[in-house]
């Protein structure tokens, strides 16, 4: 027994000896290739996910025996042609540099449907619609914008209703726009009648839209932006010409204003933020008044926020904040504070909250916070502006596709999908026909896209996630931006 | 040579050498376990390096352990029929017997000629040494069972299986060592067996040990040697020479098995080296294996897997548990130490030490059957076998005792002395730190590596090591599964499927076993003598459900 015992010691003691530097070695990406005039060579690896999963690979033209997700090593250094396909779906395909030791990661393909096809929700026509995520439901406004005629589709069962039980009382009326914000149920409806404005207040979450006049309680003057926090059901703030009010729906009063010279607006914490007058400032409603705090004072907070410009703060995070201002400024609380001097449309942000995707007319950028923090350099760069997209022509709206690997977008009259990377070739899939002036919405947690028909104004939907992505994902509504929907 | 075998009672020089060595077990074990920890953060290339190195090794060295408990097993199923009271017999007439031995053709199954091949190897070796074994009459055993709580049930049934025994019981003494600070019941349970069991044996006593005597810790250590001076006296006024008497230091709970004391006699007998011996069994623990929750069940298993695996390596196997001795030997080696907890494995590194290195364990093919721990509720097993194991584990208190030792003995050569202590040291190390690398410390660097490394070649194929070390674990897991299986008692195994496969099932608590109730009391019990926070000894709670 001892001797066997050493025997079989010695034996793996020195396979151990000889094969863990092999195995090192190997783990490490170097294998022999005798083929090659180094012999030994340092390998790099081909990392591939994508959705829908088990999509066949094949690369430099070679079908490779492992289906996604899946890690091809062993890859020479060098361009490598890439392409994973799978039946019913176009073909993923991108020339890929493989570096020695090092490994190339597609972790988000998203593979689209060759045919797309769309299905009819409702016949229409409609002008426009206007998603309310966590309501499941959309508003739907009929050919004139009329109020009166404006109805709301529910996602759950696709009933169609009309959002008032008494349209008749709204006769006349035309809606200006529908503001939303996100994770909330309710909505408000800016209208005009003749020369009188009206504004709605429309509780959704119930299965009968309750509806409530409060243009007795926005108080005559130029129009402004609005925004409430989805857990204060009953405050809903105003913002004009750089002063800050609050309406409480419940006591139908007004209170007064709460800040003036405000350069910047936003909520957090169930409170109001406001950058003014070089400092920022936090107002908490308090019973009978609102309480302020400066946070923080500075001359570079002046300098960022010049008098007599606008912004709305939108805070991503406890340390994270954007500033959209009214001529399309976009600035963050990060280094280097400006992204963009004019011209930004919009925003999206990711669900974690630190990739966000705004447009221009012509271009889609894309901001990574995430990013930033991981280079240690003796100056701090911040994030840098990656132009995804630049050849656009009329980018309307650009959402968040797939946790932030893909972008949606409505670029002249065709919606279309695109990788949120910088890469050399890779094209835009085109999906559907969208009616031009009319908004689009999507829901990350179903993966549906809502649009209208072109030609017959039509409520049309897309499913753009394969089922398998769904089943991962939660039901809570994505992080759309709170924002305006004009018809 | 005189060599104080304790931490107490030393000079100056020897206290600060004793403290060095104290430190050194637990400073490495929390240096491997946080030097990784900090290298996955700093440097997750080197860490995962050392991880890949360290999952292939962890690997190749199941497959190496497996491969022994199999062969190990397999002897103890080959010598599970032998007839030792027969090869005892004809181990008194040594020249005529071997002849016959060398005459028998092998016959019969493999495993009975297997068993022949080894005796008869036993008996060419014997002869070869001139050495003449004692006749098998004048052979006596002497069995201490130390008890300080245990219910008169378990030293019980203790005696009992003593008094089954094959090897005639007129030569057993038996002493029952009860400490005088038992309680009264305990103390009378011992008496009422004593009396009950007396003419069955030579002798069986109840030894009252007294209780807070001076340079004595409250140890079992303690306790046993006061019974087996004793004894020492006992056998003194019958003129019974220590060369002949073999020494049996059993737990409360054990129960030895009818052919024990038969094969313990003829490994005593096959020895040139008797009187420079300690004979290490297999330790079993089916008394109650079906009345405790399945963890305790598979982590005891272990125990018996770790048994008989170091069965395997004879050169470096150290006594372990209940296990017997040559009583000359103890009486030289100046007793169990009485102020160490691990008098067990203290005992053997006592007289490796004394006889200048002339000293080894032989291992048994028979098994004892001891008692898994039972607390009551789940909670409290947990806690108790917790305990038992940081018990076990302070075994490290001898790796100072044994380098100090090693230091001042020039007679023992130096080849030895870096085999044992290497092999201690390794054991309590690995002990305490390989169950947290290999399921803690080896997700770090992909639990925490940041952006650059993630994307390296490494990366992926250290995940992949990491699938394959955990799918071959799993083959080497279903090696243990089977051989468990096989060591269950006979009777169990004829009781139900059902429960079999439910065994079976709860090995895939290993990995929870391995963190909590191995490495992490191993670490404990390190921790406390870096720290020199000394541990005093304390009785598993074991019971019997009917």
């Amino acid at each position: 027994m001892i001797n066997f015992r050493k025997c079989l010691f010695y034996t793996i003691t020195l396979f151990y000896a000889v094969m863990c530097p092999v195995l090192i070695l190997y783990a490490l990406g170097y294998i022999f290739a005798p083929h090659i005039d180094e012999g030994l060579v340092k390998t790099g690896l081909i990392h591939l996910e994508s959705l829908p999963s088990k999509a066949v690979i094949r690369i430099d033209h070679r079908l490779q025996p492992d289906r996604t997700p899946a890690t091809l090593s062993d890859l020479l250094p060098g361009f490598h042609e890439v392409e994973v396909s799978s039946p019913g779906y176009r073909p993923w395909s991108q020339r890929v540099e493989v570096f020695p030791g090092k490994a190339s990661i597609y972790d988000q393909i998203l593979l689209v449907t060759s045919d797309t096809p769309s299905r009819v929700l409702a016949p229409g026509p409609f002008k426009n619609i206007v998603a309310v995520p966590a309501a499941k439901l959309l508003i739907l406004l009929g050919g004139g914008s009329k109020l009166s005629e404006a109805a709301v589709f529910d996602l759950k069962d696709h009933g169609l209703v009309p959002l008032f039980s008494d349209p008749s009382a709204w006769a006349g009326a035309e809606v200006e726009g529908i503001d939303t914000v996100t994770s909330s149920s309710s909505v408000l409806i800016r209208a005009r009648r003749g020369s009188g404005k009206i504004y709605l207040w429309c509780d959704l979450s119930k299965k009968r839209p309750e509806v409530r006049d409060i243009s007795v309680l926005v108080s005559a003057g130029p129009p402004g932006d609005f925004d409430w926090d989805p857990r204060e059901h009953d405050l809903l703030y105003t913002y004009r010409q750089g002063e800050v009010s609050a309406i409480h729906l419940r006591e139908a009063s007004v209170r007064p204003v709460i800040a003036r010279n405000v350069s910047a607006f936003g909520l957090w914490e169930r409170g109001a933020l406001t950058v003014q007058s070089g400092a920022v400032v936090r107002y908490e409603p308090g019973r009978k008044k609102f309480q302020g705090e400066v946070l923080e004072t500075g001359e570079a907070i002046a300098a960022l926020f010049p008098e007599g410009k606008t912004y709305r703060m939108r805070v991503l995070g406890d340390d994270l904040a954007l500033f959209l201002g009214a001529q399309g400024e976009l600035m963050a609380n990060r280094l280097p504070y400006r992204f963009a001097d004019h011209g930004v449309l919009g925003v999206d942000i990711t669900g974690h909250g630190e990739k966000v995707v705004f447009w221009t007319r012509e271009r889609i950028g894309v901001l990574d916070f995430s990013k930033a923090r991981t280079r240690k350099r003796f100056f701090e760069t911040g994030p840098r502006v990656e132009w995804i997209f630049e050849a656009g022509k009329q980018i309307r709206r650009v959402f968040w596709v797939n946790e932030g690997s893909h972008v949606l977008y409505d670029d002249e009259g065709a919606l279309w999908l695109r990788e949120a990377v910088q890469t050399a070739g890779a094209a835009a899939e085109r999906l559907a026909s969208v009616k031009a002036d009319a908004s689009v919405a999507y829901m990350e947690e179903t993966g549906d896209i809502f649009f209208l028909h072109p030609k017959t104004g039509a409520l049309e939907t897309l499913g753009l996630l394969p089922k398998e992505k769904l089943l991962g994902l939660s039901l809570a509504p994505s992080g759309d931006v709170p924002g305006r929907e004009t018809p | 040579m005189t060599f104080l075998f304790s931490k107490e009672n030393l000079a100056a020089s020897d206290r600060r050498l004793q403290r060095l060595f104290e430190i050194i077990p637990g400073a490495v074990s929390w240096t491997i376990l946080l030097g990784l920890a900090a290298l996955t953060v700093t440097r997750p290339i080197l860490a995962s390096v050392l991880i890949i190195a360290f999952l292939f090794y962890w690997v190749l060295r199941l497959f190496y352990q497996t491969i022994l408990l199999m062969f190990s097993y397999g002897r103890l199923t080959v010598e599970s029929q032998t007839d030792w009271q027969e090869r005892i017999s004809g181990l008194d007439r040594l020249e005529t017997y071997l002849k016959r031995v060398r005459s028998q053709r092998s016959f019969g199954p493999p495993a009975r000629r297997l068993s022949h091949w080894f005796h008869r190897k036993d008996l060419e070796a014997l002869a070869a040494s001139g050495s003449k074994p004692p006749l098998s009459s004048d052979i006596f055993h002497l069995v201490i069972i130390p008890a300080v709580k245990e219910s008169r049930e378990i030293v019980e049934a203790n005696v009992q299986s003593i008094a089954k025994s094959k090897f005639p019981q007129k030569r057993i003494l038996v002493l029952i060592a009860c400490e005088a600070r038992a309680e009264e019941k305990v103390r009378e349970g011992c008496s009422g067996i004593a009396a009950k069991y007396r003419e069955q044996f030579l002798d069986c006593e109840v030894v009252e040990h007294p209780d807070a005597v001076e340079g004595e810790a409250r140890v079992k250590g303690a306790n046993a040697t006061y019974a087996a001076r004793h004894a020492a006296r006992f056998f003194e006024e019958r003129g019974i020479p220590f060369e002949n008497i073999l020494v049996s230091c059993f737990d409360a709970d054990t129960q030895a098995s009818p052919d024990y004391f038969s094969c313990l006699t003829y490994s005593f007998m096959c020895r040139p080296d008797r009187t420079r011996c300690s004979f290490q069994p297999i330790p079993v623990y089916h008394n109650n294996i079906w009345k405790v929750p399945g963890f305790a069940r598979v982590i005891e298993t272990g125990s018996s897997f770790f048994q008989l695996i170091e069965a395997t390596n004879p050169e470096k196997l150290v006594t372990f548990s209940s296990h017997s001795m040559s009583f000359k030997a103890l009486v030289e080696a100046g007793y169990w130490p009485v102020d160490m907890i691990s008098d067990d494995s203290a005992i053997f590194w006592k007289a490796y030490l004394h006889f200048d290195g002339k000293y080894c364990v032989v291992p048994l093919y028979a098994t004892l059957s001891m008692d898994v721990v039972d607390a009551g509720s789940w909670v409290r097993t947990v806690l108790s076998i917790y305990k038992q194991k940081r018990r076990w584990a302070w075994g490290v208190e001898n790796f100072p005792i044994v380098a100090r030792g090693f230091l001042t003995h020039g007679n023992i050569p130096w080849k030895d002395k870096v085999r044992h202590l290497s092999k201690m040291f390794e054991g309590h190390v690995t002990w305490a730190t390989l169950p947290f690398l290999l399921m803690v410390a080896s997700w770090l660097p992909l639990i925490f590596s940041g952006r650059e490394f993630s994307s390296t070649v490494l990366y992926f194929n250290a995940r992949r090591v990491m699938e394959i070390t955990y799918t071959l674990s799993g083959f080497a897991l279903l090696g243990s599964i089977f051989v468990s299986q096989c060591l269950l008692p006979r009777s169990y195994i004829r009781y139900s499927l059902v429960r079999r496969t439910i065994h079976a099932l709860e090995w895939l608590l290993v990995p929870f076993i391995l963190v909590f109730l191995s490495a992490a009391p191993a670490l404990d019990a390190q921790t406390r003598l870096l720290f020199g926070r000394y541990m005093e000894f304390r009785v598993s709670e074991k019971r019997r459900k009917s």
